[in-house]
């Protein structure tokens, strides 16, 4: 028994910041553009729920999956931007989704948060506890910026991004790559201050090195190459990350999504939303080979390869009569 | 390229090819035009440096990179680092 990503979602907050907003901490659109490739990225009220935006994003997971929240008996959320320190968020989505007492319970592994989230939603699955599980990676990333670090406030956005886990006879076996190393904690952390600090030149090399390489490891493990890849869906910190990722894979531009554009760097929420925004594009096809690769706060690390919307997939019950929750624009 | 014998000459044809991989345009690159002349930023610097250790097997680390300002002076860095 295998797992395969059976539907996506995701939420973004009305309010768009674009970097001319940013005019008084001394940069500029072009800097921005160039170092980041980051045009604009959205923002949470101050008195708004993270657990709402989260829960409108598992709810179009759930309507893009044809799954319904009785079939739905785990609920995972990555994220470092809870609205409460406990308990976690998952608990407060699922109720608000209508899924009757699940396991709930939230992942802190920084921007690999998801990729995490995942990784576990996979093995229940593979293990034949459920055949559906909810995964959510939702921030309010505004929450723990200082806004008057140039070289941070520019890159972060809030958002919510969510996938349905679904179990699946035939597809391709995920394979996952997960990891960290505390002994460079210094180099990305939120502290008591509940604000991030980054050193940026460690972090992009960092990243770079271990989203690549862990990528080359999970192919190599799936027998599969680079070119084999239908879409790569890298953790959007950075354009220029991403880009350096793609030449040291080998992969063509063509296989690698980007949408750091419209949303900068939204951590955990961010390989969610990218799928989401792919879906939208059409980019992704039933029976897609995709590779998600993510790095942050840790160190850590997560890579994998898992099959979109696999024929076959547990899907809704038959003659259950339930249509789709809602068909909410993303 | 770590088997080979590593010469100034050939760290410098690495570094030219490494920065044309970057989108640098080959025929504006010279030794001692400036880095912002080139178009070259911290984040071309930052993965110069990653290629030098990777690929050369020259311990450059993220941050060796970030005090230079052409070529010249990131070349002169790479071969000091090599016990050129």
């Amino acid at each position: 028994m295998t797992a395969t990503l059976a539907g996506v979602g995701a939420a973004l907050p009305e309010r768009v910041l674009n970097n001319d907003d940013f005019a008084h901490l001394d940069t500029s659109d072009e800097w921005i553009v160039q170092r980041t490739g980051i045009r604009e990225r959205r923002r949470l009220a101050d008195d708004a729920s993270l657990a709402e935006l989260a829960a409108l994003a598992c709810d179009r997971a759930l309507s893009d999956a044809g799954v319904v929240p009785r079939d739905i008996h785990h609920v995972v959320v990555a994220t470092s931007t809870a609205d409460r320190i406990s308990p976690g968020m998952a608990v407060e989505v699922g109720t608000r989704l209508g899924i009757d007492r699940p396991a709930a319970f939230d992942v802190s592994a920084g921007c690999s948060g998801f990729v995490y989230a995942l990784d576990h939603a996979i093995a229940v699955i593979e293990s034949g506890r459920s055949e559906h599980v909810l995964v959510c990676g939702a921030e309010a990333l505004s929450r723990i910026t200082d806004h008057t670090d140039r070289n941070t406030a520019v890159l972060l956005g809030d958002g919510a991004g969510a996938v349905v886990v679904s179990r699946s006879p035939e597809s391709l076996r995920p394979v996952f790559v997960l990891g960290s190393d505390g002994a460079q904690i210094g180099l990305l952390y939120v502290g008591q201050d509940r604000l991030l600090r980054m050193s940026g030149r460690e972090i992009f090399a960092s990243a770079v090195n271990a989203m690549a390489d862990h990528t080359q490891l999970v192919l190599e493990r799936c027998g599969l190459r680079p070119d084999d890849l239908d879409l790569l869906v890298a953790h959007q910190a950075n354009a220029r990350i991403v880009q350096a990722v793609a030449r040291r894979l080998g992969v063509r531009a063509d296989q690698v999504f980007l949408n750091v554009d419209k949303v900068a760097n939204t951590s955990s929420a961010s390989i969610p939303l990218a799928l989401a925004h792919a879906h939208d594009r059409r980019l992704l096809q039933p029976g897609a080979v995709v590779g998600l690769t993510a790095f942050g706060a840790g160190l850590s690390w997560g890579a994998g390869v898992i099959t979109w919307k696999a024929p076959g997939a547990a899907g809704p019950p038959r003659g259950a009569g339930e249509a789709p929750r809602s068909r909410g624009r993303r | 390229m770590t088997d080979r014998a590593l010469t100034r000459g050939a760290i410098e044809e690495f570094v030219i090819d490494t920065m044309v991989k970057l989108g640098i345009d080959r025929g504006s690159i010279s030794l001692d035009v400036s880095f912002d002349d080139l178009g070259v930023d911290s984040l071309h610097v930052t993965e110069l440096g990653q290629a030098v250790d990777r690929e050369l097997g020259v311990p450059v680390r993220a941050t060796d990179l970030e005090e230079t300002r052409s070529l010249r002076e990131a070349l002169d860095l790479i071969c000091a680092k090599a016990s050129l």
